[in-house]
């Protein structure tokens, strides 16, 4: 497979925080384009140190990362910004939205920061706005009345159904989903990680999806465990 | 296309936090409005006290400090501690040098107000503003012992019309012990306003200064025409006076016959030059002044303190937001530039509330002040000093936020795409 059929690639990645030891490496990690990944990742097991090297945030001390065919590298810092506002969405566990924010301007906000995106939102629905109502529509937000409503006032797995449109907006061809369905009762996650995968295959976005609860596995074309690639020790403490 | 959304959140950001948003605009604008404030009661007092005497070449008194004289004898601030006689006054208004001139007998007060004792060259001579000179709303010149002409403050204030008799007590108090109520005053007429201490001056003749202090009954002369220096010749001609208004025929002629003043050898007389002396009292109330400025600015310095305050406490719980905006591509440096936005935006607003508040509230205080201070407040529109101000603090404002905007750097570097709570 050459790197431009493969969305995420790490080839003898490490990287380490103020010159201790590494708390990531690792030998091989490839996620092929369109494909949905479920990695297990509990505290400490390098999770964010994986997702900050993917999302362009860090760059390795060793080895390559390279994302959708670009080693990040070798990019300089505004363009691993520009990179992840173009390429990469982000859903969270928690607080994803800005307060300050209607829900659909939450959802227009990708558009604002990247070009490609809002080009990309008006060749789908005449207008970054309109993407945004049609996306929500599809996530369960038809009447007018909620979209209007303050993010605040929404219920969390609401607000996270918000973050999976935002984070589809644009059509990016990576989705990252860093523990979404962690502050969701058991019945709403597997609603919510179907919702997730479906939307992202239907648009061909490629999912990486970290969570500690394999019980969502299933629901994944691959699942694997970043403890099962991480070559480096584990840390005894929750700043992984 | 980044500054765009960077604005437009900055704002949205702080509408969410409209409280404590609010309060701190409210905090610098009140700062401002004072600074402002200051700077313009400043000003307007020169203006006032320049404009309230204009085509008098000198003042004469007897010797004594210079800006005291001419405090007493025209803005009607403080007393004069020793008097001019008759005879010295005759001789100066004799000299061929002399146009005209004004004489000045104070000491006496009717209800709080100033009582000036003069004769008709007073509503002749007497100029102010750009050589304006006095207008009667009502009425008309004294001519009797007994006649009297208000100010506009006066009549207003005490509602007194013409045909009115009013009674003048000796010194200056509200209330005297000693009320020479036996002779009453008929008001004859009312002066137009100035913005001047001419408005809250009761004008009566020289001769009947001279009645209210006679030994005898005052009541005999009542009625009796004046002459045109003021006096009765032979029966109420006044011994001394407290000051004379001179002008010249030339202004050449000022400092020959200020020497000849102050160099007057039957008794110690001065001569000063209203504008050269006007600018020794700018001399000396600068520096108060300068002490009230310079306060004004430390307060705004305050204020902006609080703003910084407001900036660096909501760092904390904006930690999540700066990182939900890194994922979106916002770089540390977009982070940095949203503070420093908020903050420019913050005491922008709020200096030109504080600007705004100011001249409006100074424009709608015009009446009390002048009715209470006698200060005219001329309607005017924020100037570049206030444009300055609005500028100067803004910047201020975005320099001071780079402390809060380097922190949220170092946080959103920090912190990369993990929200902390």
């Amino acid at each position: 497979m050459t790197s431009e059929q493969q969305a995420v690639r790490l080839t003898n990645a490490a990287y380490g925080y103020r010159a201790g030891p590494p708390v990531l490496d690792i030998a091989e990690f490839a996620v092929s384009r369109g494909e949905s990944v479920f990695l297990e990742g509990p505290s400490g097991s390098g999770k964010s140190t994986l997702l900050g090297l993917v999302g362009g945030i860090l760059t390795p001390a060793e080895g390559t990362v390279e994302v959708l065919g670009e080693s990040l590298g070798e990019l300089g810092a505004a363009a691993r910004d520009r990179f992840r506002a173009d390429r990469i969405g982000f859903v969270f566990q928690m607080f994803n939205l800005l307060p300050y924010l209607s829900m659909v301007d939450n959802v227009v906000l990708p558009c604002r920061f990247s070009r490609a995106r809002a080009e990309a939102a008006i060749e789908s629905a005449g207008s970054p706005r309109e993407e945004a109502l049609r996306l929500l529509g599809r996530l369960g937000f038809a009447s007018e009345a909620l979209r209007e409503r303050r993010v605040t006032e929404l219920s969390i797995g609401q607000q996270q159904r918000v973050a999976v449109a935002r984070a589809l907006i644009g059509r990016p061809s990576l989705v990252i989903a860093d523990e979404p369905t962690s502050a969701l009762d058991a019945n709403a996650r597997l609603r919510f990680v179907d919702l997730l995968v479906d939307e992202c295959t239907s648009v061909g976005s490629t999912v990486i999806f970290v969570s500690h609860d394999v019980a969502l596995a299933p629901s994944f074309d691959r699942n694997m465990s970043i403890g099962a690639i991480n070559r480096a020790p584990p840390e005894s403490d929750d700043a992984g | 296309m980044r500054g765009r959304v960077l604005v437009s959140l900055a704002v949205r950001s702080l509408a969410n936090r409209r409280l404590t948003a609010g309060l701190t605009v409210l905090s610098v604008a009140v700062s401002v409005a004072l600074l402002i404030g200051v700077d313009r009661l400043r000003a307007e007092a020169r203006a006032s006290f320049t404009s309230t005497i204009s085509g008098a070449d000198l003042i004469v008194g007897a010797r004594s400090g210079p800006i005291n004289l001419l405090l007493y004898s025209v803005f009607r601030i403080g007393d004069a501690t020793n008097n001019i006689s008759w005879t010295s006054y005759g001789e100066i208004a004799a000299r061929p040098e002399v146009a005209w001139t004004i004489p000045i007998s104070l000491g006496d007060a009717h209800r709080g107000f100033r009582v000036l004792g003069t004769d008709t060259g007073y509503f002749a001579h007497y100029r102010f503003g750009r050589e304006r000179s006095l207008e009667f709303a009502e009425g008309e010149v004294f001519t009797r012992v007994n006649d009297a002409v208000l100010g506009a403050d006066v009549a207003s204030a005490l509602g007194y019309a013409v045909g009115d008799r009013i009674i003048v007590s000796h010194g200056i108090g509200d209330v005297s012990f000693e009320q020479h109520d036996e002779l009453p005053f008929l008001v004859t007429g009312i002066l137009r306003r100035t913005g001047t201490p001419v408005d809250r001056t009761v004008h009566v003749t020289l001769a009947g200064i001279e009645a209210i202090h006679a030994d005898d009954d005052p009541r005999r002369y009542a009625g009796q025409t004046v002459d045109a220096t003021g006096a009765v010749a032979g029966a109420l001609e006044p011994e001394a006076i407290t000051a004379c208004i001179v002008g010249l025929k030339s202004r050449l002629m000022v400092f020959g016959l200020q020497r000849f003043i102050n160099g007057y050898e039957r008794e110690p007389l001065m001569a000063i030059v209203p504008g050269v002396t006007l600018q020794q009292l700018w001399e000396l109330v600068g520096v108060a002044e300068t002490a009230l400025l310079g306060v004004s600015a430390f307060v705004i310095a305050a204020g902006l303190v609080g703003l910084l305050t407001t900036l660096l406490t909501s760092l904390a719980e904006r930690r999540r937001e700066m990182a939900v905006l890194r994922s979106m591509g916002a770089g540390p440096g977009m982070v940095f530039g949203l503070l420093i936005a908020e903050a420019v935006i913050l005491a922008g607003i709020a200096a030109v509330a504080g600007v705004t508040a100011i001249h409006a509230g100074m424009f709608a205080a015009r009446p009390f002040v002048l009715e209470r201070f006698g200060l005219y407040l001329a309607p005017g529109l924020p100037g570049w000093f206030d444009g300055t101000v609005v500028v100067v603090v803004t910047f201020a404002a975005g320099l001071i936020a780079a402390l809060p905007a380097w922190r949220a750097y170092r946080f959103s570097l920090a912190d990369g795409l993990s929200i902390r709570t």
